[in-house]
């Protein structure tokens, strides 16, 4: 694990003083704070470099990193070459690769480091903290296309895929969410910058439920598989394959199988002469996520009444 | 109907065009995009997720739309198929360091059955605002709604569609609800510690039966820091409480929850993380308090980046009173670069959980399961990466058991005169029995992709993938695509792309399917 030390000198910029630390505590007095100094130097002007690197310039046009033009027009932040590429002096007098730094070559640590005179957030902190991406060696530059025409940063799921390539084919399935599609995108579940390795966002945030909020419950009958909490359940994921599966609603297993797995049910076997034997499950437990009507999740009207004035299923019992 | 609202398109854009113009102080770039899709589809239209947002019509789209103002205000936006029912809008208005204003509307097509005529409609919208009057201090507000209505056909069956108060078909289960969502939060900063407040609400509106309707309130407090004076030592803490209730009823299920954690770098090599959670259920309508309780540890040993093995333990426990269940957890994880390019990794998990009280439904369960990868980077930029996976999970108090194995290898290539490619195939199987049944699957996918640099102003892409799942389950899934981009003068260019879907289930008769889709879209790029 690698810790990041923040240089004094970018500190400095961010107008970090001990009035700030108050107002950790006391928001009210954070509102009265003065403004930070936003501005930065370029020590080199951009047309210098531009001279040889126009298409960098060209493709960030428009963009949070468009360079500042000579006038210093175009934002409150200066934005020059030699915000980011350490070096230049060298680079002129030696115009090799070698000879100026660039930010994408660096480890997370020290490419943050660079980013941090401007984007000094949670995101990046926690990034570059405890985040499994650092361990893995990825840097910045590995998600974020710096220099890149498109939206800063790149939202788009074909970055994740671009490593967590297996998930492709799982995305491939016949029932699936629709990620390949655009329709849904990685992060709408993943929380990428979520500290200390939990694979999901708080267990409170439900990311299924963001989409499906008719399934969150409380329901007066609960099924409590469905619940993560539960002595009973692993939530969604005990039934769900989220990226994909060959069998529809992104089932693990086909219904009646994937009842199975939990619910040996040995009375329907051989009722009815073994009718409903191989019947699909949620024929009659059809409202498999919780009920508002039965505690065997049977919408109203299931079983019929015949079957409670037979004597063998009272109604609300078995 | 079609030429009235091709014509209302039509005055938005000039609309928004001329207004774009007279944005004093503005400048920038987007594209407009008209594009015609040709769909021939024959079979099951459910069977097919990738066409379910397909429409045999024109669409008006606005893409790559950002604008910069003179005072540092920059303004993204895409606006696709405007005139469809698949459309979806992106925007976002920002300052950096400043404001974010940013919203998005999206809305997508589910098919139930084989005509195609029994579906759904999800929508999903929302606006988030963040303002940071300091560099240290940032505040948040957002509200959102997503939102299903349609009809959806369950799975074949007796009963299904007796709904009391709701219409349709009896094969049909109308649908029809609003999700709504707001929040509004804080995040204060100092150095690298943060500090968030935020407090969300929802509810769940259903249009067709209101006893089905719920609310929620939660709030939830975080801080992550690094230990002051000892910056090697991060913590990161949440506490979280709230309540959803079914607002006919007011049965309230009520969440709390603590979560603590640490990294703790010990050395530039040694490195400990570990969390502690402890969450309280309450729910009225059960009458059942659930606590879980969850710690773990982990410990890293790093060999200068060549090198790397871990260990870690993790606790559960949880209890409702009547149930209890513990489960422990190990893990093994290990890295190696026997040469700088290629990466070994490898890990192994077991987990067992034990019902002593044998009161829960599925009693104890027991879980092991191996990850093994192999990748090789080429100076060049190829790839390689293999990959094996299985798990196997065992419920010994009810009979059940599931395994699963894959094998998948990825290779990526890029050849800087002609192009990129990546190709890739996975096998997989999975055996599930219980004491009435066995299900079992051996699937393959194969996929492909390459694209080609810009020769002449053109470039060409083209994409496979193949499905073919066979024993209890048998079906094939072929999924062809070919295209190309031509840039023209003037801003123009021109966009082809034709795709063929096949599906067949050899198991179930009405399960198959074939569509040709051909698109042509024309892109104008506008200077604002």
């Amino acid at each position: 694990m690698l810790i990041f030390n923040w240089p004094k000198t970018k500190l400095a910029n961010l107008g970090v003083n001990m009035q700030s630390a108050c107002a950790l505590a006391i928001s009210a007095i954070m509102l009265i704070l003065p403004s930070a100094p936003f501005a930065g130097d370029v020590l080199i002007d951009n047309e210098t470099c531009l001279e040889c690197h126009e298409d960098p310039a060209v493709a960030m046009r428009h963009t949070v990193h468009q360079l500042t033009p000579p006038d210093g027009s175009g934002g409150a932040i200066a934005i020059g070459c030699v915000s980011c590429h350490a070096g230049a002096d060298a680079h002129l007098d030696d115009p090799d690769v070698s000879t100026i730094e660039n930010p994408a070559n660096l480890s997370m640590e020290a490419e943050a480091t660079v980013c941090a005179a401007c984007h000094l957030n949670d995101h990046q902190v926690s990034m570059v903290e405890t985040n499994p991406h650092e361990l893995a060696g990825l840097n910045c530059s590995a998600c974020h296309a710096i220099h890149a025409a498109g939206e800063q940063p790149r939202r788009s799921s074909e970055t994740c895929l671009t490593c967590h390539d297996d998930q492709k084919g799982e995305f491939a399935l016949s029932s699936n969410h629709r990620v390949l599609e655009g329709v849904v995108e990685c992060i709408d579940c993943h929380d990428i910058a979520q500290k200390l390795q939990v694979p999901f966002g708080d267990i409170l945030t439900r990311r299924c439920f963001s989409c499906h909020g008719e399934l969150e419950g409380p329901y007066p009958f609960e099924h409590q598989a469905t619940n993560a909490y539960s002595v009973e359940g692993g939530g969604c994921l005990e039934c769900h394959r989220p990226h994909g599966s060959i069998f529809d609603r992104l089932l693990r297993e086909p219904g009646t199988q994937l009842c199975r797995q939990c619910h040996a049910a040995p009375i329907h076997q051989t009722a009815h002469n073994g009718l409903f034997a191989n019947e699909n499950c949620l024929n009659c437990h059809a409202d498999i996520h919780g009920s508002f009507d039965d505690e065997h999740y049977f919408p109203p009207g299931v079983p019929p009444a015949t079957c409670s004035q037979s004597g063998c299923h009272p109604l609300g019992g078995n | 109907m079609k030429v009235l609202r091709l014509f209302g398109l039509v005055l938005l854009l000039t609309i928004c065009w001329s207004t774009g113009s007279a944005l004093a102080g503005w400048e920038g770039e987007g594209s407009i995009d008209l594009g015609y899709t040709f769909l021939d589809q024959v079979g099951n239209r459910s069977a097919s997720p990738e066409t379910y947002d397909v429409y045999d019509d024109l669409g008006i789209s606005l893409r790559g739309i950002r604008l910069r103002s003179t005072n540092g205000y920059q303004l993204n936006a895409d606006f696709s198929n405007i005139n469809l029912e698949n459309r979806s809008f992106n925007a976002r208005l920002r300052r950096p360091g400043r404001m974010n204003l940013s919203g998005f509307f999206r809305k997508t097509r589910r098919v139930y059955d084989f005509e195609g005529t029994t579906r759904t409609y999800r929508t999903r919208g929302g606006l988030d605002l963040t303002v940071m009057p300091y560099r240290t201090v940032k505040l948040s507000g957002g509200y959102s709604r997503a939102g299903l209505d349609g009809n959806i056909l369950p799975t074949l069956g007796l009963f299904n569609g007796f709904r009391e108060g709701v219409s349709g078909s009896p094969e049909e289960i109308q649908t029809d609800y609003s999700l709504d969502a707001y929040y509004f939060g804080a995040q204060f900063r100092l150095q690298k510690t943060v500090l968030g407040v935020r407090y969300r609400g929802t509810a769940l509106t259903d249009n067709l039966d209101a006893k089905q309707d719920r609310s929620g309130r939660h709030l939830q407090i975080t801080v992550f820091s690094p230990l002051p004076g000892y910056e090697r030592l991060t913590m990161d803490g949440l506490f979280s409480t709230g309540w959803n209730r079914v607002d006919d009823r007011d049965n309230k299920r009520k969440e709390t929850l603590f979560r603590g954690g640490g990294a703790w770098s010990l050395t530039d090599d040694w490195s400990l993380t570990s969390t502690l959670r402890f969450s309280r259920t309450d729910n009225e309508a059960t009458g059942i308090e659930t606590d879980n309780a969850v710690g773990n540890l982990f410990a890293l040993r790093q060999f200068a980046h060549r090198a790397e093995a871990g260990v870690g333990y993790e606790f559960r426990s949880q209890d409702d009173l009547v149930s209890r269940t513990e489960a422990n957890a190990f893990i093994l994880r290990g890295m190696y670069r026997p040469l700088e390019r290629l990466r070994l990794r490898g890990q192994v998990a077991f987990y067992n959980k034990e019902d002593n009280d044998k009161t829960t439904l599925v009693g104890d369960e027991d879980v092991i399961r191996h990850r093994f990868e192999v990748r090789y980077d080429h100076p060049d930029g190829h790839r390689l990466t293999i990959r094996y996976r299985d798990r196997r999970r065992d419920f010994e108090d009810i009979g059940a058991e599931a395994d699963y194995q894959s094998v998948t290898s990825v290779l990526s290539i890029k050849v800087p005169r002609f192009g990129t490619g990546t190709g890739s195939y996975a096998y997989s199987k999975g055996d599930y029995r219980n004491t009435s049944s066995e299900f079992a699957f051996e699937q393959h996918v194969l996929t492909a992709q390459m694209s080609s640099v810009r020769f002449h102003h053109a470039q060409l892409s083209a994409g496979l993938t193949y499905l073919r799942s066979r024993l209890s389950s048998d079906l094939e899934k072929i999924l062809f695509t070919v295209g190309a981009d031509v840039v023209l003068r003037r801003g123009y260019s021109v966009g082809l792309k034709y795709q063929a879907h096949t599906y067949d289930d050899f198991v179930a008769f009405n399960r198959y399917y074939t569509a040709n889709v051909f698109t042509v879209n024309v892109q104008k790029t506008v200077q604002f």
